[in-house]
C-alpha cells in the first residue's frame, strides 16, 4: 500500500479509495473494479441523479491531473465535487437521518430494475449540501447478481438508519449517541434491551426490533445461511421492491411519531421574556447590517437556536447552524429545506465539539478540524455565557477557538451577569465568572479581535462586530 | 387440540421473549438475514399467485397480456446520452 493510500480517508472498500489533494477529492478505483465502475458512471440513471444533485457529481481525471502520490496507482482516478461542509451522521437531527435513509432507499429502488444495487447502506455514504442529502459513495453502486432476492445491505440499513430512528422516536435517544459509529450503528439486540418489554407490547416493533433480536440470539451458535437459490429476475425485483417499500414505511412511521414531539428550545423564541420587541428588533437590525456590510460567503452560527439569525446570514452565503438541541436543529432543517435556504443545521455542542473518529482517528475529522479557517463570519449570539457557565470554558479560551475558525469576522453578544438568563444558569455562582464582567469581557475580546461596531441594547446586552487580528 | 396450540404458542413466546447474547463477532446480522429470507419466501408466494391470477385473467381477456414487469423493458429516462 502506498503512502497516499495509507493516509486515505476511505480505505475499507477493496474496490476504491478516496484521497484529498490540493483541496480536490480524488476517488482512485482499482484495476479489478474499473470496468464495472466506468459502466456504472455512464449509466443513464446515475447521470440523471448527478444532474439533479442527489448523487455527488464525478468526472474522470486526465492522466496529467493525477496527484503525484497516486502516480504508481494501478487503476484510474475520478474527481468528486466538493460538498461545502462535511458533516458526520452523529451531528444530524433524526429528521435529517430519515431524509438520508429515504434517499438511500430511493436510489436502491431506482437501481433495482436496472440490474444494479447498493452493496452497503450507511449514513456514512451521505453528506448534506445545505439542507439536501447527497449520496457520495459511488463505489457502493454495483452490479446485482441476476435472480438474487436478498439485499445484502439490508441489515446495515436497519442498524444505521432504522434502529437509530426507532431509538429516537421510542426512547428519545439522540442520534449523537446511537450513531457514534455510522458504519455499525445500533444493533437489534442493544435496542431490544433499551426498549425492554415494550418491543413485544407494540406490534409495530416486532418486525424491526423484537424478532431480529430474538432470532439473532437463537441462531448465533449455528452457521447461518446468507443466500437463497436464484429465482426469475421478475420475482427477484418484486421481492426486493417489497422489502424497500417496507423499510420506507418504517422510516416514515418514525418521522411522523417524532413530529409530535416538541422541546423547550422550539418554544424559546415565542417565550423570550428577556427580550422586549425593541431589543429584538435592534438585534435583528444590527445582525442584518453586519451581514450586509461584511458579505460573508460562509458563516458559522454557534448556538443557532431556531435559526432566525442563520437565515439573515444566509442572504449572503452558506451557513452552518450549530445547536445543542436536536429539536431546534430539526426545525431549522425543515425550514431551510422548505424555503431552499443555503443552511446546513447540525447538532453539536461547541463546548464539547465532535472528536475525530474511526481508524487512527482519521476517517471522520473533528468538528474543529473541519471548521478551521473555514468561515468568513462566526455568530456567537447569547452563547458565550452558556459555554462559560454550563461548560466551564473561560471566555479567553472561547475567543481563541473562534479565532481559529473565522477568517475575518466575529459577531458576539455580551450577556451581563445581572441578566435574568445569566442568573438562571449561574444560580448564585455569578462571582465565579469574573471574565463575564463587561470590562474583562471586552479586554479579552480585544486580545484576539478588533471591534469595528458596537451596539448596546436597552436590556443591557451588547453586540460587537469584531475583525480577527492578524497572527 | 386447543391446549396443544396454546402450549406451543407459550413455548414460542418464552423462547423469543428474551434477548440472549448474540456474539457480534460471529455474525451480527443473523436475525435480520433470517427474517429477510422469510420475507422473500412470502413475497415469492405472493408473486406466484399474482402471476397465476394474471394468466387466468389473460385467458378471458381480449387485450394482449401486459408485460410481466416494467423493468423487463427499457425503463423511461434510461436513454443513453
Amino acid at each position: 500500500m502506498s503512502a497516499a493510500l495509507a493516509t486515505s480517508r476511505s480505505f475499507r472498500d477493496p474496490d476504491a479509495t478516496l484521497i484529498e489533494h490540493d483541496g480536490r477529492l480524488i476517488r482512485a478505483v482499482r484495476g479489478h473494479a474499473l470496468a464495472a465502475f466506468r459502466r456504472m458512471l455512464a449509466h443513464p440513471v446515475v447521470c440523471r441523479w448527478m444532474d439533479d444533485g442527489r448523487l455527488v457529481r464525478t468526472r474522470p481525471v486526465l492522466p496529467v491531473e493525477v496527484p503525484p502520490q497516486l502516480a504508481g496507482f494501478e487503476g484510474e482516478c475520478f474527481e468528486h465535487e466538493r460538498i461545502p461542509f462535511v458533516s458526520q451522521p452523529s451531528e444530524w437531527a433524526p429528521e435529517m437521518l430519515a431524509a438520508a435513509g429515504s434517499l438511500t432507499l430511493q436510489l436502491a429502488a431506482e437501481l433495482l430494475p436496472r440490474g444494479l444495487e447498493l452493496k452497503d447502506a450507511t449514513p456514512a455514504n451521505i453528506l448534506f449540501r445545505d439542507a439536501e442529502p447527497v449520496f457520495v459513495d459511488l463505489p457502493s453502486i454495483v452490479e446485482r447478481r441476476p435472480g438474487n432476492r436478498l439485499w445484502v445491505a439490508r441489515h446495515q440499513f436497519e442498524t444505521t438508519f432504522l434502529l437509530p430512528l426507532i431509538a429516537a422516536a421510542e426512547a428519545g435517544l439522540p442520534v449523537a449517541w446511537t450513531l457514534q459509529n455510522p458504519v455499525a450503528g445500533l444493533s437489534h439486540e442493544a435496542l431490544a434491551r433499551i426498549l425492554g418489554a415494550r418491543r413485544w407490547l407494540k406490534p409495530g416493533l416486532w418486525r424491526p426490533v423484537a424478532l431480529p433480536a430474538a432470532l439473532a440470539a437463537k441462531a448465533a451458535g449455528g452457521a447461518a445461511a446468507s443466500t437463497l437459490a436464484p429465482v426469475s429476475e421478475a420475482q427477484a425485483v418484486f421481492t426486493l421492491e417489497r422489502g424497500l417499500k417496507a423499510l420506507q414505511a418504517q422510516v416514515d412511521k418514525r418521522i411522523s411519531a417524532m413530529a409530535k414531539r416538541s422541546s423547550h428550545w422550539r418554544r424559546y423564541t415565542s417565550a423570550r421574556a428577556h427580550y422586549g420587541s425593541a431589543d429584538l428588533e435592534a438585534k435583528r437590525r444590527f445582525v442584518a447590517e453586519a451581514v450586509a456590510g461584511t458579505k460573508p460567503r460562509r458563516t458559522l452560527d454557534i448556538g443557532a437556536n431556531t435559526g432566525e439569525f442563520s437565515e439573515i446570514a444566509a442572504t449572503e452565503g452558506e451557513v452552518v447552524a450549530l445547536d445543542i438541541d436536536e429539536r431546534s436543529v430539526a426545525a431549522i432543517w425543515e425550514r431551510a429545506r422548505e424555503k431552499r435556504l443555503p443552511i446546513l443545521p447540525l447538532v453539536g455542542n461547541f463546548g464539547r465539539p465532535t472528536p475525530a473518529l474511526g481508524w487512527r482517528n482519521r476517517e471522520l475529522e473533528s468538528l474543529l478540524g473541519r471548521a478551521a479557517e473555514g468561515f468568513d463570519l462566526v455568530l456567537m449570539l447569547a452563547v458565550v455565557h452558556h459555554l462559560r457557565v454550563t461548560e466551564g470554558v473561560p471566555v479567553a479560551e472561547q475567543f481563541d477557538a473562534v479565532a481559529g475558525i473565522t477568517r475575518r469576522h466575529l459577531l458576539v453578544e455580551y450577556v451581563p451577569v445581572t441578566d435574568p438568563m445569566f442568573a438562571a444558569i449561574a444560580r448564585g455562582r455569578e462571582p465565579l465568572y469574573g471574565d463575564c464582567q463587561r470590562p474583562e469581557f471586552e479586554a479579552t475580546l480585544l486580545r484576539r479581535f478588533q471591534v469595528e461596531r458596537k451596539h448596546e441594547l436597552p436590556n443591557g446586552r451588547v453586540l460587537y462586530l469584531a475583525r480577527r487580528r492578524a497572527g | 387440540m386447543k391446549p396443544l396450540i396454546r402450549k406451543l404458542a407459550c413455548a414460542c413466546a418464552i423462547s423469543l421473549a428474551g434477548v440472549g447474547t448474540a456474539a457480534a463477532y460471529i455474525d451480527p446480522g443473523t436475525g435480520s438475514m433470517l427474517l429477510q429470507m422469510m420475507g422473500a419466501a412470502v413475497a415469492g408466494a405472493i408473486f406466484y399467485f399474482r402471476e397465476l391470477r394474471m394468466k387466468v385473467v389473460s385467458l378471458f381477456s381480449r387485450r394482449p397480456p401486459p408485460a410481466a414487469r416494467e423493468g423487463d423493458e427499457a425503463t423511461p429516462g434510461d436513454e443513453p446520452r
